[in-house]
């Protein structure tokens, strides 16, 4: 049995279930390396989400890196591990971790949630979606984009927080806001948040999978996990669970509406769907 | 037959309820998305009415009521939206996707990006967002790079850009004809051309000097592009990691 070098403030920290996994983890430790993320969930028990966040409470980037110490770790114990070219290892690493990253956030999304935001698309409410600036932009005109092109009218881009500002406080009738942040930090976001929620305009956000101000202003809020990074100031943080979100959200309404209207005109069922 | 409803048509049930009921059985595989309150607006009754008629059924209410539709419906295979099998099957294809990477050929896409020769990124439409993607990270690990997303200026650009200069185009489907021109141009003047595609047919294939093909399948509604590109986002994504890598291990 090997153990990791963790802090008291860390290993109290943990839940009940991390501890199990922790303690998994442990006692199987050669097993658990060959083991994907999904694997070991089912072994323990708990979703890929769980040991994700379990992994990051660790202070690792995710399963991969988890993993890495653990073989670290090993092989400080001098036992024999298989070693891999350093090269090779770290491009599965990271693959390994963004496809951790999109997995763990796909068991994130409820129907509950899928609803909701249904509701919100049925009404026919204007929608509004803040634009910041950088690589949110982004992602935020992804969603644009796919609501207007399956059909969805009054999709409206807010590019000026000034603007956006201006149209909460005025709008009479309801209409939805649109929040992403890949922080959960950001405040102009959060002040835009909080506008909308004092002229109880509903909102819709993204955001990280932890505790944030902007999920806490949010009426339906979506999660997903990736790892904050910056080149010097100059963030590049992975949109792709958020790009993934979006896509998820967009699809399965389009499918629902799709399976709405068949019904409706009394087709048959369409393979393709 | 949904045993759900038979069950209740067994019941006394009152004037409203018999509504109820009849509304549930035209709408079953609507009602499972929908909430409460919307429910109440469309059938012009109470909360509590709609409470009530799911407690006559033995359960707590609405909330168990959805729960257990939508599982009679499932196993009645009747043609309803359920959202955890489209995820399912959308993690599958992002699983195909990475399986089917060439990581040697992103590594040498990544050596090209980031050689310190003129680079353009081409993209159009909805594949100008995963372009714009690329460009800002690659701009923000400091490997400067030109964005296109006007076809016209693409095809006068390609006849000044510098002799080693390399141009990343993607393009999804359908539109490879309007590229061909520039692509030939590009061949004859010996430049430096990445396709990103998910068409295995595409007529640019034969003029590009890498190819990197996704499994992303071309969606239309009502003739409009509806294609989430994801294939697209997650080969830039890797390449992102790979140049992030490589600046970290200068």
């Amino acid at each position: 049995m090997i153990t990791l070098h963790l802090n008291d403030q860390i290993i109290k920290s943990l839940s009940r279930p991390e501890l199990q996994i922790l303690q998994y983890a442990y006692e199987n430790t050669e097993t658990v390396l060959d083991m994907s993320i999904q694997q070991l969930s089912s072994q323990v028990a708990y979703s890929p989400a769980t040991v994700l966040r379990f992994c990051k409470k660790l202070g690792y980037s995710g399963f991969a890196e988890f993993k890495y110490a653990l073989r670290a770790e090993l092989r400080e114990k001098g036992r024999n591990v298989s070693t891999q070219s350093s090269q090779t290892f770290t491009t599965g690493m990271m693959i390994d971790t963004l496809s951790s990253n999109i997995q763990a956030t796909s068991t994130l999304i409820r129907e509950e949630q899928l609803n909701q935001a249904f509701h919100y698309l049925d009404s026919g409410c204007p929608i509004y979606l803040w634009r910041p600036g950088g690589l949110t932009a982004v992602v935020v005109e992804y969603f644009e984009k796919l609501l207007l092109s399956i059909g969805r009218q009054e999709v409206y881009m807010i590019e000026s927080e000034k603007m956006c500002e201006h149209i909460l406080r005025s709008r009479p009738q309801k209409c939805l806001l649109i929040l992403i942040s890949t922080s959960g930090k950001f405040a102009p976001t959060i002040r835009l948040g909080k506008i909308a929620q004092v002229n109880s305009i509903p909102i819709l956000s993204i955001t990280p999978y932890a505790n944030n101000e902007v999920a806490a202003l949010a009426d339906v809020n979506f999660r997903f996990f990736t790892d904050q990074r910056e080149n010097l100031g100059a963030e590049f943080t992975s949109r792709l669970p958020i790009f993934f979100v979006i896509n998820t959200i967009v699809q399965c309404y389009l499918r629902y509406c799709q399976t709405e209207s068949r019904i409706e005109k009394g087709g048959g069922h369409d393979p393709a769907l | 037959m949904i045993p759900l409803f038979e069950k209740a048509r067994a019941l006394p049930l009152t004037e409203t309820e018999t509504a109820i009921l009849a509304y549930f059985e035209a709408n079953a595989s609507s009602i499972i998305h929908k909430n409460l309150q919307d429910l109440c607006a469309q059938l012009y009754t109470s909360n509590a009415t709609i409470v009530r008629f799911c407690q006559k059924l033995g359960l707590s209410g609405y909330n168990d009521f959805k729960y257990q539709l939508r599982r009679e419906l499932r196993q009645s295979a009747a043609p309803a939206f359920y959202s955890d099998e489209y995820i399912s099957r959308e993690m599958a294809r992002f699983k195909d996707t990475i399986a089917a990477l060439d990581i040697r050929q992103l590594e040498e896409i990544t050596e090209l990006l980031t050689s310190g020769r003129p680079l353009y990124i081409y993209g159009t439409n909805l594949s100008a967002l995963p372009a714009r993607y690329l460009q800002i990270v690659l701009n923000a690990l400091d490997y400067p790079s030109i964005l296109i997303e006007w076809k016209n200026l693409l095809n006068g650009l390609i006849h000044n850009m510098h002799d080693d200069a390399i141009l990343l185009l993607i393009s999804a489907k359908g539109q490879a004809g309007n590229y061909l021109l520039p692509f030939q141009t590009a061949r004859e003047r010996g430049l430096t051309t990445i396709l990103l595609t998910c068409e295995r047919t595409s007529p640019l294939i034969p003029y590009s000097t890498i190819t990197v093909c996704t499994n992303d399948a071309s969606e239309e509604f009502h003739h409009t592009d509806v294609n989430p590109r994801l294939g697209f986002f997650t080969v830039i994504q890797i390449i992102i990691e790979l140049t992030a890598r490589k600046k970290r291990d200068l």
